[in-house]
Protein backbone atom coordinates (compact mmCIF):
# COMPACT_ATOMS: atom_id res chain seq x y z
CA UNK A 1 0.00 0.00 0.00
CA UNK A 2 2.26 2.23 0.65
CA UNK A 3 4.95 1.48 -2.05
CA UNK A 4 1.76 1.93 -4.24
CA UNK A 5 1.43 5.27 -2.83
CA UNK A 6 4.64 6.36 -3.32
CA UNK A 7 4.85 4.87 -6.87
CA UNK A 8 1.77 7.23 -7.16
CA UNK A 9 2.93 10.33 -5.94
CA UNK A 10 6.19 10.07 -7.98
CA UNK A 11 4.08 9.80 -11.42
CA UNK A 12 2.25 12.75 -10.57
CA UNK A 13 5.88 14.47 -9.61
CA UNK A 14 6.90 12.89 -13.21
CA UNK A 15 4.08 15.02 -14.83
CA UNK A 16 4.41 18.11 -13.07
CA UNK A 17 8.24 18.25 -14.22
CA UNK A 18 6.39 17.16 -17.52
CA UNK A 19 4.03 19.55 -18.01
CA UNK A 20 6.48 22.56 -16.66
CA UNK A 21 9.23 21.34 -19.31
CA UNK A 22 7.10 21.34 -21.87
CA UNK A 23 5.41 25.05 -21.04
CA UNK A 24 9.24 25.72 -20.35
CA UNK A 25 10.21 24.69 -24.25
CA UNK A 26 7.36 26.51 -25.38
CA UNK A 27 8.08 29.55 -23.92
CA UNK A 28 11.67 29.82 -25.38
CA UNK A 29 10.35 29.30 -28.90
CA UNK A 30 8.04 32.39 -28.44
CA UNK A 31 10.53 34.57 -26.82
CA UNK A 32 13.22 33.61 -29.21
CA UNK A 33 10.34 34.73 -32.45
CA UNK A 34 9.09 37.61 -30.84
CA UNK A 35 12.72 39.29 -29.57
CA UNK A 36 13.97 38.59 -32.93
CA UNK A 37 11.42 40.03 -34.87
CA UNK A 38 11.22 43.21 -32.30
CA UNK A 39 15.30 42.96 -32.55
CA UNK A 40 15.19 43.17 -36.22
CA UNK A 41 12.84 46.40 -36.38
CA UNK A 42 15.05 49.03 -37.74
CA UNK A 43 15.10 53.18 -36.97
CA UNK A 44 11.81 54.19 -37.36
CA UNK A 45 10.05 51.84 -38.00
CA UNK A 46 7.17 53.26 -37.63
CA UNK A 47 7.77 55.87 -39.81
CA UNK A 48 7.22 58.25 -37.04
CA UNK A 49 11.14 58.22 -35.53
CA UNK A 50 10.55 55.07 -33.89
CA UNK A 51 14.08 53.88 -32.33
CA UNK A 52 16.17 50.80 -32.91
CA UNK A 53 15.69 48.35 -29.87
CA UNK A 54 18.74 47.71 -27.89
CA UNK A 55 19.87 44.08 -27.17
CA UNK A 56 19.52 44.72 -23.36
CA UNK A 57 16.03 45.79 -23.03
CA UNK A 58 14.72 42.43 -24.49
CA UNK A 59 16.85 40.53 -22.11
CA UNK A 60 15.48 42.07 -19.18
CA UNK A 61 11.74 41.50 -20.85
CA UNK A 62 12.86 37.94 -21.66
CA UNK A 63 14.20 37.75 -17.42
CA UNK A 64 10.96 39.32 -16.40
CA UNK A 65 8.74 37.18 -18.16
CA UNK A 66 10.35 33.68 -17.43
CA UNK A 67 11.09 34.10 -13.68
CA UNK A 68 7.38 35.29 -13.69
CA UNK A 69 5.93 32.44 -15.26
CA UNK A 70 8.32 29.88 -13.82
CA UNK A 71 6.87 30.61 -10.52
CA UNK A 72 3.66 30.84 -11.43
CA UNK A 73 4.22 27.53 -13.11
CA UNK A 74 5.75 26.24 -9.72
CA UNK A 75 2.76 27.72 -7.96
CA UNK A 76 0.62 25.63 -10.16
CA UNK A 77 -0.90 28.38 -11.28
CA UNK A 78 -1.70 28.65 -15.09
CA UNK A 79 -2.03 32.28 -17.18
CA UNK A 80 -1.46 32.33 -20.88
CA UNK A 81 1.13 33.69 -22.63
CA UNK A 82 1.21 37.39 -22.91
CA UNK A 83 1.70 39.27 -26.06
CA UNK A 84 4.92 41.15 -26.07
CA UNK A 85 4.75 44.30 -28.16
CA UNK A 86 7.66 46.59 -29.19
CA UNK A 87 6.54 50.45 -28.18
CA UNK A 88 7.86 53.53 -30.65
CA UNK A 89 9.68 54.79 -27.89
CA UNK A 90 12.10 52.06 -27.19
CA UNK A 91 10.30 50.19 -24.17
CA UNK A 92 8.60 46.74 -24.00
CA UNK A 93 5.36 46.10 -23.66
CA UNK A 94 4.20 42.58 -21.52
CA UNK A 95 0.63 42.63 -22.15
CA UNK A 96 -1.95 39.80 -20.81
CA UNK A 97 -6.02 40.36 -21.72
CA UNK A 98 -7.85 37.64 -20.74
CA UNK A 99 -11.30 37.32 -19.65
CA UNK A 100 -10.12 37.36 -16.13
CA UNK A 101 -7.88 40.06 -15.87
CA UNK A 102 -5.45 42.48 -17.87
CA UNK A 103 -2.32 43.48 -17.00
CA UNK A 104 -0.10 45.93 -18.87
CA UNK A 105 3.96 45.84 -17.96
CA UNK A 106 5.92 48.23 -19.78
CA UNK A 107 9.48 47.85 -19.97
CA UNK A 108 11.74 50.43 -20.07
CA UNK A 109 14.48 51.08 -22.83
CA UNK A 110 16.80 52.65 -20.29
CA UNK A 111 17.43 50.42 -16.84
CA UNK A 112 17.53 54.03 -14.79
CA UNK A 113 14.17 54.37 -15.43
CA UNK A 114 11.00 52.55 -13.44
CA UNK A 115 8.85 49.39 -15.09
CA UNK A 116 5.05 50.71 -15.15
CA UNK A 117 2.35 47.99 -14.84
CA UNK A 118 -1.22 48.79 -14.77
CA UNK A 119 -4.01 46.00 -14.03
CA UNK A 120 -7.34 45.17 -13.54
CA UNK A 121 -9.46 42.54 -12.55
CA UNK A 122 -12.72 41.93 -14.13
CA UNK A 123 -15.76 42.39 -12.34
CA UNK A 124 -13.12 43.31 -8.91
CA UNK A 125 -12.40 46.96 -9.01
CA UNK A 126 -11.01 46.88 -5.96
CA UNK A 127 -8.03 45.13 -7.59
CA UNK A 128 -7.04 47.63 -9.59
CA UNK A 129 -3.20 48.32 -9.73
CA UNK A 130 -0.97 50.59 -10.89
CA UNK A 131 2.58 50.90 -10.12
CA UNK A 132 5.61 52.29 -11.16
CA UNK A 133 8.08 50.22 -10.10
CA UNK A 134 12.20 49.35 -10.03
CA UNK A 135 13.14 46.44 -12.58
CA UNK A 136 14.26 44.29 -9.79
CA UNK A 137 11.72 44.59 -7.77
CA UNK A 138 8.82 43.98 -10.41
CA UNK A 139 8.34 40.16 -9.30
CA UNK A 140 7.81 40.51 -5.97
CA UNK A 141 4.96 42.34 -7.32
CA UNK A 142 3.45 41.29 -10.34
CA UNK A 143 3.60 37.42 -9.17
CA UNK A 144 1.35 37.93 -5.94
CA UNK A 145 -1.03 39.90 -7.72
CA UNK A 146 -1.37 37.68 -10.85
CA UNK A 147 -1.60 34.71 -8.59
CA UNK A 148 -4.69 36.90 -6.65
CA UNK A 149 -6.65 37.54 -9.65
CA UNK A 150 -5.85 34.02 -11.41
CA UNK A 151 -7.78 32.18 -8.72
CA UNK B 1 -2.54 80.36 -40.60
CA UNK B 2 -5.77 78.75 -38.65
CA UNK B 3 -6.38 79.65 -35.54
CA UNK B 4 -6.62 77.88 -32.37
CA UNK B 5 -10.10 76.53 -31.10
CA UNK B 6 -10.97 76.28 -27.31
CA UNK B 7 -11.88 72.54 -25.75
CA UNK B 8 -15.19 73.16 -25.68
CA UNK B 9 -15.75 73.40 -29.56
CA UNK B 10 -14.56 69.64 -28.96
CA UNK B 11 -18.31 68.03 -28.90
CA UNK B 12 -18.75 65.06 -27.60
CA UNK B 13 -20.02 63.33 -30.95
CA UNK B 14 -17.23 64.65 -32.68
CA UNK B 15 -14.06 62.13 -33.29
CA UNK B 16 -9.98 62.34 -33.43
CA UNK B 17 -8.41 60.36 -36.13
CA UNK B 18 -4.81 58.53 -35.53
CA UNK B 19 -3.23 56.79 -38.22
CA UNK B 20 -1.41 53.38 -37.07
CA UNK B 21 1.63 52.26 -39.49
CA UNK B 22 2.00 48.83 -40.23
CA UNK B 23 5.13 48.65 -37.90
CA UNK B 24 2.98 48.59 -34.93
CA UNK B 25 0.67 45.69 -36.75
CA UNK B 26 2.44 43.92 -39.30
CA UNK B 27 2.81 40.73 -37.68
CA UNK B 28 -0.19 40.11 -36.37
CA UNK B 29 -2.46 37.39 -37.31
CA UNK B 30 -5.60 39.69 -37.90
CA UNK B 31 -6.26 43.59 -36.88
CA UNK B 32 -8.99 42.89 -34.63
CA UNK B 33 -7.55 44.06 -31.33
CA UNK B 34 -6.72 47.74 -30.66
CA UNK B 35 -3.13 47.64 -29.24
CA UNK B 36 -2.26 50.59 -26.21
CA UNK B 37 1.28 50.78 -28.25
CA UNK B 38 -0.92 52.56 -30.47
CA UNK B 39 -0.96 55.57 -28.17
CA UNK B 40 2.70 55.95 -27.42
CA UNK B 41 5.85 57.57 -29.39
CA UNK B 42 9.24 59.09 -29.06
CA UNK B 43 7.37 62.62 -28.55
CA UNK B 44 4.45 61.54 -26.87
CA UNK B 45 4.94 64.16 -24.06
CA UNK B 46 4.98 66.63 -26.02
CA UNK B 47 1.43 65.54 -27.38
CA UNK B 48 0.00 62.31 -29.41
CA UNK B 49 -1.07 63.78 -32.38
CA UNK B 50 -4.77 63.40 -33.98
CA UNK B 51 -6.46 65.09 -35.98
CA UNK B 52 -10.17 66.20 -35.24
CA UNK B 53 -13.07 65.24 -37.55
CA UNK B 54 -14.81 68.41 -37.59
CA UNK B 55 -11.84 69.20 -40.05
CA UNK B 56 -10.78 65.66 -41.52
CA UNK B 57 -12.50 62.96 -42.17
CA UNK B 58 -10.23 59.41 -41.86
CA UNK B 59 -9.97 59.11 -45.60
CA UNK B 60 -7.92 62.83 -45.41
CA UNK B 61 -5.89 61.41 -42.10
CA UNK B 62 -4.64 58.31 -44.36
CA UNK B 63 -4.10 60.76 -47.31
CA UNK B 64 -1.72 63.00 -45.45
CA UNK B 65 0.42 59.78 -44.68
CA UNK B 66 3.77 58.81 -47.01
CA UNK B 67 1.89 56.01 -47.00
CA UNK B 68 -1.16 56.71 -48.20
CA UNK B 69 -2.75 52.82 -48.60
CA UNK B 70 -4.06 50.54 -46.22
CA UNK B 71 -1.23 48.39 -46.76
CA UNK B 72 1.20 50.94 -44.72
CA UNK B 73 -1.61 52.11 -42.65
CA UNK B 74 -4.44 52.09 -40.96
CA UNK B 75 -7.27 54.77 -38.85
CA UNK B 76 -8.25 54.05 -35.65
CA UNK B 77 -10.74 57.21 -33.80
CA UNK B 78 -11.41 58.32 -30.33
CA UNK B 79 -14.99 59.67 -29.69
CA UNK B 80 -15.07 62.37 -27.36
CA UNK B 81 -17.58 61.45 -25.46
CA UNK B 82 -16.08 58.63 -24.37
CA UNK B 83 -12.54 60.06 -24.33
CA UNK B 84 -14.00 63.01 -21.85
CA UNK B 85 -16.01 59.85 -19.52
CA UNK B 86 -12.73 57.88 -19.42
CA UNK B 87 -11.09 61.17 -18.30
CA UNK B 88 -13.47 61.41 -15.59
CA UNK B 89 -13.86 57.72 -14.30
CA UNK B 90 -10.31 57.20 -14.09
CA UNK B 91 -9.20 60.62 -13.41
CA UNK B 92 -6.82 60.54 -16.22
CA UNK B 93 -4.69 63.30 -16.51
CA UNK B 94 -5.32 64.38 -20.25
CA UNK B 95 -6.10 67.14 -22.28
CA UNK B 96 -7.05 67.95 -25.55
CA UNK B 97 -5.23 71.22 -27.37
CA UNK B 98 -6.03 71.72 -31.06
CA UNK B 99 -2.97 72.52 -32.79
CA UNK B 100 -3.22 73.42 -36.61
CA UNK B 101 -0.52 73.10 -38.65
CA UNK B 102 -0.15 75.50 -41.44
CA UNK B 103 -1.05 72.07 -44.18
CA UNK B 104 -3.69 70.38 -41.37
CA UNK B 105 -6.00 72.75 -40.15
CA UNK B 106 -7.57 69.52 -38.12
CA UNK B 107 -4.29 68.56 -35.99
CA UNK B 108 -5.03 67.95 -32.43
CA UNK B 109 -2.95 66.91 -29.26
CA UNK B 110 -3.84 64.90 -26.65
CA UNK B 111 -1.49 66.13 -23.93
CA UNK B 112 -0.69 64.37 -19.99
CA UNK B 113 0.61 61.22 -21.05
CA UNK B 114 3.84 60.43 -19.54
CA UNK B 115 6.36 57.99 -18.81
CA UNK B 116 5.28 57.33 -15.30
CA UNK B 117 1.39 56.95 -16.41
CA UNK B 118 2.03 55.17 -19.72
CA UNK B 119 0.52 51.94 -19.05
CA UNK B 120 -2.76 53.09 -17.72
CA UNK B 121 -3.47 56.00 -20.30
CA UNK B 122 -2.64 53.77 -22.96
CA UNK B 123 -4.76 50.74 -21.62
CA UNK B 124 -7.55 53.23 -21.30
CA UNK B 125 -7.16 54.68 -25.15
CA UNK B 126 -7.10 51.18 -26.25
CA UNK B 127 -10.26 50.25 -25.02
CA UNK B 128 -12.50 53.46 -26.47
CA UNK B 129 -10.47 53.37 -29.77
CA UNK B 130 -12.20 51.15 -32.86
CA UNK B 131 -10.58 50.93 -36.57
CA UNK B 132 -12.73 54.28 -38.37
CA UNK B 133 -15.28 52.98 -40.56
CA UNK B 134 -13.85 50.94 -44.23
CA UNK B 135 -9.98 52.25 -42.77
CA UNK B 136 -9.15 48.80 -40.92
CA UNK B 137 -5.43 47.71 -42.30
CA UNK B 138 -5.19 45.28 -44.90
CA UNK B 139 -2.82 41.99 -43.64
Amino acid sequence: MKESTETNLQEIKNLFISVKATKERRLEKLLDKRVNHILNLSENWDDNGAEKFKKETLERVSNLLKKILQELWDQMVDVPFPLISPVPDGSVDINWETDKFELLINVPAKDNLLVNLYGERMSHPEDEVEVRINYDMATQYVIPWLIKVSS
Amino acid sequence: MWSEEPEENFLNSHFLYRAIHRGLWQNWESTDRIDPIFFYNKNAEEGLSFDWSKYSSPQDTLERRKGNSLKDNGIIQLNLGKLRTDIIQFNLPITIEHAPLPENQSHTLLLGITRSNTAKIRRKLSKIAEWAESMRPKI
